[in-house]
């Protein structure tokens, strides 16, 4: 198949129109729910390829187009249908890593096709039960990194079981966080950190003021009342 | 370089951590807003947040939170739906925000401070920070050790005035729990606080302050500012019989400096809360003390310790009625009965807010002043609620049977 970065008409007058040009910006259309990983040359577009295509600015997997800069990953069309509800589920094998952490920034954007009449995509992502891992990794070039109408699902990590966000400017948009769990400390669905040079390390048990407590409750009766 | 994350109409459902069950953010130095949300059924099993852990915030982080659901949302430690926590190393101008609005706590609960919400700024002098609530629900939270069913904030002992603020507005704290501690719906120390057009009703302790608590944690507390505006209390309850039900006030030795304002709240007890007293003024210690400096007026309630301002506040009963209002945001009407003192008996040129500004609505923003005893003038109800203006009857009016 030959790689598209657009698919319909429609959609891409539609994409136009809700989008904010960057020079240099590729749309990329995933046509496939399928994962693998390694990847595999089969003429579809995973999103694991979607993603690396955008993070190495090149056609680094020919099934897809390649990233350009500023990018904009999407699915294609059909991909929705009423018979899944305009809802697309890919298992995943492992976790995403969206961008890099070192280079230059660009947008980053994975958002299904727009609605169409009732009808809204979605795309659930979905971790591997056999092997717990994080959903997706977004690094800190992704900026601004945009997440639109997208399910992060049963994802696991150490911090930030969905989604570990390394990004500094990022929009989510109608994502759904649904079951992930952080085995760690922090973010069962989203960790986000920031910060030059801070090193992460369990936040303590703080103490605070114990107020009025079941153990002072005789000490109340020596409290010196005020009168007006 | 931005530290901006936006969240707009994003769920989080049933999300696992130790802190920070659905979301976590370090050292947060930008904006984050949320919007539109949904965070239900998160835990955070051994530790804080709930739902959202903001831990280690820089002075530039500002965080708004409109129109967003917490529901169930559990921690082990602090801060059952959100925990905002400012930086220890705190350094630099800036005050960090955390901005509230239209958004609804239900059913959360903490293991220790703040069932629904836990913010702290107290670990040290530098530390700053503003907490926001403004039209929201505040309803069936616990803590289930430590302070704050619904609310919980927190500044640092000796921090100086101004540095740690509380401001909140037209919100209802309704049937929490402080399980094994005080404060079932509002705890505020070490720092200033402002509530106007609130209801507290029907919150619980196990002692002091079953509607609020605030106070001072430190005998060498600097001055703080406490001020209660158009308010309502009702049937707040405690599992042991203590002074403080709707209202505890913990003072400095010297309170010389600190400024209580009390104007047009309404005290409503339950029925069976007899024994101690409803409201109390406190010092940490006893000795030789300094009162506070106190101000306001037309505070109505049957009982005497709510009246802090002697001549100018009114013991009666304020005869109101709870009733649903069919609203998910203000669930639970107060409304003065026919012929209860609390219509118009709030003179209009006093109802104004700590800025000395006339009071425009009430918490559910419905009009005031309006003439509510058909008298001819303006003037406020007191408590959080308005009654609409009566129509006279123009026939009655002239005196004519």
């Amino acid at each position: 198949m030959t790689p598209r970065k657009t698919h319909h008409p429609l959609i891409a007058a539609l994409l136009a129109l809700l989008s904010v040009p960057h020079a240099g910006a590729a749309t990329i259309v995933v046509t496939t729910h399928a994962d693998a990983n390694p990847s595999v040359t089969d003429g579809e577009c995973s999103l694991r390829e979607a993603l690396a295509n955008a993070r190495a600015d090149s056609a680094q997997f020919p099934d897809c187009a390649p990233g350009t800069g500023d990018d904009e990953i999407t699915f294609d069309e059909s991909l929705f249908r009423l018979g899944n509800l305009f809802t697309v589920t890919i298992n995943l094998v492992g976790g995403l890593s969206a961008s890099s952490t070192s280079g230059p920034a660009h947008a980053l954007a994975i958002r299904p096709p727009p609605p169409v009449g009732p009808y809204t995509p979605r795309v659930r992502l979905v971790a591997s039960p056999e092997s717990p891992h994080t959903v997706m990794s977004v690094r800190s070039t992704a900026a601004p990194f945009t997440l639109e109408r997208i399910n992060i699902e049963g994802g696991r990590g150490i911090t930030g079981g969905g989604i570990n966000l390394e990004s500094q400017r990022a929009t989510f948009d109608n994502v759904h966080f649904i079951g992930n769990r952080a085995d760690g400390s922090g973010g069962g669905a989203l960790m986000q950190r920031y910060g030059a040079g801070e090193t992460f390390s369990p936040r303590p048990r703080r103490s605070y003021w114990s107020g009025p407590t079941s153990r002072a409750v005789a000490a109340w009766a020596a409290a010196v009342v005020f009168a007006s | 370089m931005s530290d901006d994350a936006t969240f707009e109409s994003v769920h989080f459902i049933d999300n696992q951590a130790d802190s920070g069950g659905a979301l976590g953010q370090l050292y947060g130095n930008g904006n984050l807003r949320i919007s539109n949300g949904l965070f239900q059924d998160n835990h955070a099993a051994d530790g804080r947040g709930g739902a959202i852990e903001l831990g280690s915030i820089n002075p530039a982080h500002q965080v708004s939170i409109f129109n967003t659901s917490f529901i169930g949302n559990q921690a082990g430690s602090d801060g059952g739906a959100i925990l905002f926590e400012v930086a220890e190393g705190f350094s630099g101008m800036g005050t960090p925000l955390l901005d509230i609005a239209y958004s609804r706590f239900v059913d959360n609960s903490s293991g220790r401070n703040g069932g629904g919400l836990f913010a702290a700024a107290g670990f040290n002098v530098n530390q700053r920070m503003q907490v926001q609530i403004s039209d929201s629900l505040f309803r069936g939270n616990q803590a289930n050790s430590g302070l704050g069913g619904g609310v919980r904030v927190e500044g640092f002992s000796a921090s100086q005035a101004g540095q740690t603020r509380v401001h909140i507005q037209r919100s209802s704290f309704i049937d929490n729990r402080a399980a094994d501690g005080g404060g079932g719906g509002l705890v505020g120390s070490n720092l200033d606080m402002h509530v106007e057009n609130s209801l507290f009703a029907e919150n619980h302790a196990l002692v002091s302050g079953a509607g609020l608590i605030h106070g001072a944690s430190d005998v060498d507390s600097p001055p703080r500012t406490l001020t209660l505006i158009g308010n309502s209390f009702h049937r707040q309850t405690q599992t042991y019989s203590v002074p403080g039900r709707s209202l505890y006030l913990l003072l400095p030795p010297d309170a010389s400096g600190w400024t209580l304002t009390f104007s047009g709240n309404l005290f409503d007890p339950a029925s069976n809360s007899s024994g101690s007293d409803e409201c109390l003024i406190g010092f940490i210690e006893s000795g030789s003390t300094q009162p506070p400096t106190l101000q306001g007026g037309d505070n109505l309630s049957p009982e005497a310790s709510c009246l802090f301002l002697g001549a100018t506040d009114i013991q009666a009963n304020p005869m109101v009625a709870a009733s649903d209002s069919g609203n998910a945001l203000k669930p639970l009407l107060l409304l003065p009965q026919p012929g209860s003192p609390a219509i118009d008996a709030w003179p209009a040129d006093a109802c104004t807010n700590h800025l000395e500004q006339p009071l425009t609505g009430d918490l559910r923003d419905a009009p005031r002043p309006a003439d509510g005893d058909a008298s001819g003038v303006a003037d406020c109800d007191i408590g959080a609620f308005e009654l609409p203006a009566v129509i006279a009857d123009p026939i009655f009016a002239n005196s004519f049977e």
